[in-house]
């Protein structure tokens, strides 16, 4: 793995209205690896992923995406090579699966043109390769939200994009389609070499599948490291305010997080 | 893996042209004066000069054609700017008046009404030129009241419409109530909505208008696909979302605009025609847009048809006609499922 920064990060500092959501973050994204970027809610996670794809502009420090100022470029070049990948998407009209991940060839099409061969083709691989296929002719909202996140997954890979920047991807799914999808997300790393960058709420599978961690804690980095530096008993009580067990995962040697409940911990403490 | 290209949408719309010139030659042969096809071959041909040769010539090429026509432009001006509307606002239930463009076109015809004001600016005469004016205010209105920090927001965009709608209709509402007789009967027929009584230079004026927005609107068919996923993806796939929302609101706005101030309120086609048309050929509006037009536009000439022969030579309101005959079929359709049909 190479170690040439994607991105760069210089004190950015972001807010809405009064109060700073970002209050000065400064992190570099590794070509290649995959980050998660953890912390509770309303630590600003979701709004680091909406300045790195420009939908907000910072008041104050620089992006910079493979060594260009990212106000610098349009918003055609960002999603050449940025594919973003939202929480959930609602669609109040009925778009077939295969027109929704033929949209991901936009950043590539001028105004009113049509998709050629070679657009179909692109979208088809990506639809191989997260499975989705077989559905291309079956409308979007019909589909369950696991197969749904898969064809958004496909429709950011056809945008051929180097980076990809997923939000809470497992957010509503059940614990099988979260394997799924993470899995998904490791073998995209492996295969096509794709730096991504996930807004994770789960801990146990940001622990288990990113190569680095960002802990973010009231708009500021609180930690960045390997899973092992940042999934500390330590860390996570202090962020989350709460109380944790983090031991080893006998299996694959990451840390496991098991949350403890205030009140059973206290009689498990008067037991002994 | 299908997709939509060239070839399909090219013999889709050929089709469509096809069939809306069928419909208005079809059109043009119903009505009260009986005349023939045949009749047409004899205008032409033999001597010019009796005086049934003139009626005919007249009736057919002064009365009726210029209707048709009409009906042409604003089927297709509702049809269209009511799917973009329902894209912009992401909201199926959005339709051509939901943004107080009507209302605002409504409330300056009826000044000119009361006025009786008879002022002609380029071929336009008093009642259509205030509707336009109304209608374009009320677009600057709206547009201004609804930008934050320099950007649109859609959910202001729509309640602003809604209430800024609501104001002028209680406006016309008093109007109505203290106008005396003679004018309410011009004021109800207006609102009612009605192709009648249109001369050529004012159909010249109202295609121009109505056929360079659909084409604007067109152009940025692919830029609407995006839009329906939400501001945010489709900034995220490339689009430059200000500049795409400015040109949908204001396109539609203006087709919307042109069709009420020669047309008065003609409901249901605007809402109907995109949902219908969504159900056959899909949500891509590089197709939706061009066949909701055409279908909008054989729809309105059929439904003004029907309204002018069915009770001849009283005229029901050809919004009566659009919505007993639409409403049944949509909820049909309602019920089955869309298929995607392609060629």
């Amino acid at each position: 793995m190479t170690l040439t920064p994607f991105f760069e990060v210089k004190d950015l500092r972001f807010r809405y209205d009064d109060s700073w959501v970002l209050d000065g973050l400064s992190f570099e994204v590794r070509e290649g690896e995959i980050l998660g970027i953890i912390g509770p809610n309303g630590s600003g996670k979701t709004t680091i992923l909406r300045v790195l794809s420009r939908v907000l502009i910072p008041q104050e420090g620089e992006v910079r995406l493979t060594g260009k100022n990212l106000s610098a470029l349009s918003q055609k070049e960002i999603a050449q090579i940025m594919g973003v990948v939202p929480q959930d998407t609602y669609f109040p009209f009925p778009f077939t699966v295969g027109e929704v991940v033929l949209m991901g060839r936009s950043p590539w099409l001028s105004n009113f043109g049509f998709e050629s061969e070679k657009d179909l083709q692109i979208a088809s691989q990506a639809m191989a390769l997260t499975d989705t296929l077989g559905f291309s002719d079956r409308l979007i909202f019909e589909l369950s939200g696991g197969e749904r996140q898969r064809a958004i997954i496909a429709r950011a890979l056809a945008q051929k994009p180097q980076v990809m920047l997923l939000d809470e991807p497992t957010a509503h799914l059940d614990i099988g389609y979260q394997v799924e999808i993470y899995d998904l997300i490791k073998k995209l790393n492996a295969e096509k070499g794709l730096t991504l960058i996930i807004v994770a709420h789960d801990l146990n599978l940001a622990s288990e599948y990113c190569d680095r961690l960002l802990l973010i804690d009231g708009g500021r980095i609180y930690k960045m490291g390997s899973p092992k530096e940042v999934i500390t008993a330590e860390n996570l009580s202090r962020v989350y305010q709460s109380k944790v067990l983090v031991e080893e995962n006998p299996v694959t040697g990451a840390p496991r997080v098991t949350l403890l409940s205030k009140l059973m911990s206290e009689s498990a403490g008067r037991k002994n | 893996m299908k997709g939509l290209n060239l070839r399909k949408w090219l013999i889709t719309i050929l089709l469509l042209v096809l069939l809306l010139i069928a419909t208005v030659i079809f059109c043009s042969f119903q009505g009260s004066a009986d005349i023939k096809l045949k009749d047409l071959l004899e205008i032409f041909s033999d001597s010019p000069g009796q005086t049934w040769w003139n009626t005919r010539a007249v009736i057919l090429l002064k009365v009726r054609l210029p209707r048709i026509l009409l009906a042409c432009m604003v089927g297709a001006a509702l049809a269209v700017s009511g799917a973009v509307l329902q894209a912009l606002l992401r909201n199926p239930l959005a339709d051509p008046y939901i943004l107080g463009v009507s209302s605002g076109s409504a409330l300056g015809a009826i000044i000119a009404i009361l006025l009786g004001l008879n002022i002609t600016i380029g071929a336009l005469p008093s009642i259509p030129l205030f509707g336009f004016a109304g209608g374009l205010l009320t677009i600057l209105f709206v547009y201004h009241i609804s930008k934050i920090h320099r950007k649109i927001s859609i959910q202001t965009m729509l309640l602003v419409g809604v209430v800024t709608g609501a104001i002028l209709a209680a406006i016309i509402m008093f109007i109505t109530s203290v106008a005396g007789p003679h004018k309410i009967q011009g004021i109800i027929f207006w609102l009612m909505g009605s192709l009648s009584s249109q001369e050529y230079p004012m159909v010249a004026i109202v295609s121009f208008y109505v056929i360079v927005g659909i084409l604007i609107l067109l152009y940025h068919a692919r830029g609407l696909n995006l839009l329906v996923l939400g501001e945010e993806s489709a900034s995220q796939l490339g689009l430059e979302v200000e500049r795409t929302k400015k040109i949908a609101f204001i396109g539609a706005s203006l087709i919307t605009g042109a069709a009420v101030s020669v047309s008065g309120l003609i409901g249901f086609v605007g809402i109907l025609i995109p949902h219908l048309m969504r159900m056959i050929i899909g949500s891509d509006h590089r197709l939706l847009l061009p066949v909701a037009g055409l279908c909008g536009s054989i729809y309105l000439v059929l439904a003004d048809t029907l309204a002018r022969t069915l009770m001849a030579p009283a005229e029901i309101p050809v919004g009566v006609i659009t919505a007993i005959c639409g409403g049944p079929f949509f909820i049909y359709l309602l019920r089955k499922k869309r298929k995607p049909i392609f060629l």
